[in-house]
């Protein structure tokens, strides 16, 4: 083992660094779009749909729910900030573990990152009758 | 309808509060709270309830790698077990019969219950900080450098710690992952006690480094209901929101109450919920009517 440890303690800190950044902005970022949606949601009056749909069904059905400041785009976007905050954490851990020259933990990270690729087939191949 | 929203966004403050308080996500009472008060279907509150534990633990880990305490290499290593796992959770938590995963949930509540309270008068006399340091790292644990140091304020000085039996730890945090995707709970007390127990990691970075990985594991079966369509964004926003905005309030409170009365309390809601669902399970599969309280 080259590393040595006190280069081991530096390395650590400038990655929790990076992952601590990468929270917070994935967390303010779900946080703002929650509340646009659900003060347009308030103010518009919208019901709670019993079932899960889908709610687009092409990017241009997004975006123009989107300027239309309808309350589901915001709620979809904030909730899609959510879940890429971790896999987001994931990916960029990648190339700080490789700037570090720790290419070891590379191969742990992408690993990791494969599976949650996995689960996005998984995700598509199936689909959930809910009700 | 307004009113709805309210009461979701309230009961999902309890439970982010009360998981917080005895160290979990909040998903056994979310999951419960949505099937039973507003009869959403168990894949719907699963698919909620994941999604708001990504929330939680957002929050949680990032004071806990600010305050140095998350092993990150530990976290990334594990995450492989607890990622694969969460995948085959989802994928038979999807396929599975709303039925099957009621009283799933039911009986994996009465545990959790039963081993909460059998702990209940356990003080936290586990850090002794020699008997960390004196475990060497063996095969893989030196392959991938998995020790650590953190600086723990209760007893004022630095923790050195070695990881020992890391494949066993692996195999039993890959469970957790299994119960985050197939019943949408984050599985911290699985992961800290395989990281405490098995591999010989210090309380403190053991919670710490399972809040960091709770994230990411309920990232990889939340994908999979997003993308499934299981994710109801209504339900969702408000139950986020409010089990972020219920665990910060929960974790600045917890170290001035006293643990034994917070288990007593965490053990008969347990118990009621628990049983709530295993009679909501019997009588959506069986047909069979046991008396409900609700």
């Amino acid at each position: 083992m080259a590393i040595d440890e006190k280069q081991l303690k530096a390395e650590t800190q400038d990655i929790n660094k990076i992952v601590s950044i990468i929270l917070a902005t994935g967390m303010y970022a779900t946080i703002f779009f929650y509340l646009i949606g659900l003060i347009l949601v308030f103010v518009r009056g919208t019901h709670i749909p019993k079932l899960s749909q889908q709610y687009f069904h092409s990017f241009g059905g997004f975006f123009t729910s989107l300027f239309g400041l309808h309350a589901r785009a915001f709620l979809y976007l904030g909730t899609i900030f959510l879940i890429l905050t971790p896999v987001s954490r994931v990916i960029i851990s990648i190339f700080a573990f490789k700037k570090e020259k720790d290419y070891k933990y590379v191969g742990v990270t992408t690993v990791v990152f494969l599976i949650i690729l996995i689960s996005v087939l998984i995700g598509s191949i199936f689909k959930i009758n809910v009700g | 309808m307004l009113t709805e929203f309210l009461f979701l966004f309230l009961v999902a403050i309890f439970a982010g509060f009360f998981g917080a308080l005895v160290g979990i996500g909040g998903g056994v009472i979310i999951v419960p709270a949505l099937t039973l008060l507003f009869h959403l279907p168990i894949h719907m509150a699963i698919a909620a309830s994941i999604v708001s534990v990504i929330a939680t633990s957002i929050a949680g880990a990032r004071s806990y790698v600010d305050q140095q305490i998350t092993n990150v290499r530990l976290g990334m290593f594990l995450e492989i077990s607890t990622t694969g796992g969460a995948l085959i959770g989802a994928l038979i938590g999807v396929l599975m019969h709303g039925y099957v995963l009621s009283l799933i949930f039911g009986a994996l509540i009465f545990y959790m219950a039963i081993m909460s309270y059998r702990s209940r008068n356990k003080e936290e006399k586990m850090i002794d900080s020699g008997a960390y340091d004196a475990g060497h790292l063996d095969g893989v644990a030196k392959a991938l450098l998995l020790e650590g140091t953190y600086h723990d304020e209760a007893v004022q000085r630095d923790v050195n710690y070695h990881a020992t039996k890391p494949i066993a730890g692996s195999v039993v945090s890959s469970l957790a992952g299994v119960g985050s995707g197939l019943l949408g709970i984050g599985g911290g007390v699985i992961k800290v006690a395989a990281m405490n127990t098995m591999m010989s990691i210090p309380m403190k970075a053991s919670v710490a480094t399972s809040k960091f990985m709770i994230g990411v594991t309920a990232a990889t079966s939340a994908v999979v209901y997003f993308i499934a369509g299981g994710i109801n964004v209504y339900v969702v926003a408000p139950v986020a929101l409010g089990t972020m905005l219920g665990a910060t309030g929960g974790s600045l409170v917890m170290n001035k109450l006293h643990s034994k009365v917070i288990k007593t309390i965490f053990f008969f809601l347990m118990i009621y919920l628990g049983y709530e669902m295993i009679a909501k399970g019997l009588s959506m599969g069986y047909n069979i009517k046991i008396p409900g309280l609700m």
